[in-house]
């Protein structure tokens, strides 16, 4: 600690020293910085096939929420010995990895699939069969990454294009703008755009419907009846984000047409840049504030109740 | 018990965590330093097929790296100019980015610029463009074995996996109007199908 300033001095190589030692002794430790080596692997996986960012921020988030969990279970765990486990397990880790060196599109399986079956293999190498029920809640959290990948492959987008762009015709036709809606084609004065697949609002929906799987493993609410409507308003509000988006674009296109035509500009932004991701952000708040206000006031009225009797 | 379990069992735990920690954080390098882009071209006298007499054809093996500036350079030259083509009879997938590019060469010769890859497997790097395509060429028997034009979102890489980028151009220069442009264009087109279709052995000799 310096006595004038205040500040204290972190010996950064005496730090790195004691952490080596520490991995060296206690296994919990060298197992959390295995499980580290993993997550850091899985983002080297989706950097290098240049996976889109929604889904790489997604996945940050899926890691990062499984963690909590893991972090409460850190006292209490325990290496348990099994000489045939830990060879089997760490022959198998070694072959799951080398697996993902042939990984050469983000569309492998191998991707969404590497954060449950690393979890999975991890939770074996440590304490064997036994020990998956107390990761339960970090597995199913790993287990949304797949849901995240595959579900908006699902999706019938046709259908779905067709009712972005009857939302948007309708929301601007609130506003009194004049706006001409054929099928999935959006013309406002000269200007026309097409709402196609990757537009319909698809990944936006799963998104929301990913969040809101998050929030029921987490918080889930005390009141069960009201679980599944919230699970549906989820997609429900991520078809509403996008039908503004879609209106968002059509109003830029009628402004700037060149934009829309070279995918410049705002239009670029909001049509494949980040800006889809803004109002993704837009329809999980919306969602996040109403779960937020609702499971409060279920509390509140459990509270009442047990005050009461 | 057998002196081989002995030997594991004197080996600790942490050690073995200690060398899967490194397996993993070199395969982590490995990803990093995953796969240098590169344009090479592919020999003529490989490329063994009939050509029209003004027409010329170079064909490049890509193998690409996501976010290097050569893959840039190869979205930006087959960034569509006319995203809505329909090449005989087959419309191609109208993505942000288009499938062919049409344009003038410095010498003011129309010149086509399209990508061929598997279109069977996970080809591209993006999904949503790949289940388009699958779209495209569903009412095709040859599924799977038909050239795919290629397109790519702007802003993105090409693909991740290795294709063939052909460059085909007539060798007759034209006036850069409107009016003759839309005639070369429909002249480099209409030989254009053939020519592709004619370089599948090629693509799976040089991809699969």
């Amino acid at each position: 600690m310096n006595k004038y300033t205040g500040i204290k001095f972190i010996n950064v190589r005496g730090q790195l020293i004691l952490f080596l030692r520490r991995l060296k002794r206690d296994t919990i430790v060298s197992w959390l910085a295995l499980l580290g080596a993993a997550v850091i692997f899985h983002f080297s996986l989706l950097f290098s096939t240049s996976a889109p960012l929604d889904f790489l921020v997604f996945v940050a988030v899926l890691w990062a929420v499984a963690w909590l969990p893991v972090e409460d279970l850190i006292p209490s765990l325990a290496y348990k010995h099994g000489v045939s486990r830990i060879f089997f397990v760490s022959f198998v880790w070694v072959a799951f990895v080398a697996r993902g060196l042939a990984v050469q599109s983000y569309a492998d399986p191998y991707i969404p699939l590497f954060p449950l079956i690393s979890a999975i293999l991890l939770i074996l190498f440590l304490g064997g069969f036994p020990l998956l029920p107390r990761f339960r809640e970090s597995l199913y959290i790993l287990s949304l990454v797949p849901v995240l990948a595959w579900l908006p492959r699902l999706v019938p987008t046709q259908s779905l294009s067709h009712s972005a762009a009857f939302f948007a015709a309708f929301f601007l036709r609130t506003f009194g703008i004049d706006i001409i809606q054929d099928s999935t084609k959006l013309t406002i004065g000269s200007s026309a755009i097409n709402v196609a697949g990757p537009c319909s609002g698809n990944e936006i929906m799963v998104q929301a419907f990913v969040v809101a799987l998050l929030a029921l493993i987490i918080f889930p609410m005390p009141k069960r009846w009201t679980r599944l409507p919230f699970l549906l308003l989820a997609p429900l509000l991520g078809w509403i984000v996008n039908g503004l988006r879609v209106a968002l674009l059509a109003m830029i296109a009628s402004i700037d047409p060149v934009s829309a035509m070279n995918d410049s500009g705002m239009f670029g932004f909001f049509h494949l840049g980040e800006g889809g991701m803004v109002f993704s952000g837009l329809g999980i708040a919306a969602y996040a504030y109403a779960y937020v206000k609702v499971i409060d006031g279920q509390l509140l009225f459990l509270q009442n109740g047990v005050g009461k009797s | 018990m057998r002196p081989g379990i002995l030997a594991i069992k004197r080996i600790k735990v942490n050690s073995v965590i200690t060398i899967l920690i490194l397996i993993t954080l070199l395969s982590t390098i490995q990803r990093a330093f995953y796969r240098r882009s590169t344009l090479q071209v592919v020999s003529p006298a490989v490329v063994d097929i009939d050509l029209p007499s003004d027409v010329s054809l170079k064909v490049f093996r890509v193998t690409p790296e996501p976010y290097t500036e050569d893959t840039y350079q190869l979205a930006y030259m087959i960034k569509s100019l006319r995203p809505d083509l329909i090449l005989e009879r087959r419309k191609l997938v109208d993505g942000p980015g288009g499938q062919v590019a049409l344009g003038l060469s410095d010498g003011g010769r129309p010149e086509l610029h399209t990508c061929l890859m598997d279109s069977g497997r996970a080809a591209v790097t993006n999904q949503r463009m790949m289940e388009e395509n699958d779209q495209s060429t569903q009412a095709d028997s040859r599924r799977g074995k038909i050239l795919m034009l290629q397109g790519i979102l702007l802003g993105r890489p090409l693909t991740s996996r290795p294709c063939l980028f052909v460059q085909l151009r007539l060798n007759e220069a034209i006036a850069d109007t409107q009016a003759s442009r839309a005639v070369g264009e429909d002249r480099l087109l209409s030989k254009a199908w053939p020519i592709l279709d004619s370089l599948a052995p090629l693509r799976e000799q040089e991809l699969l």
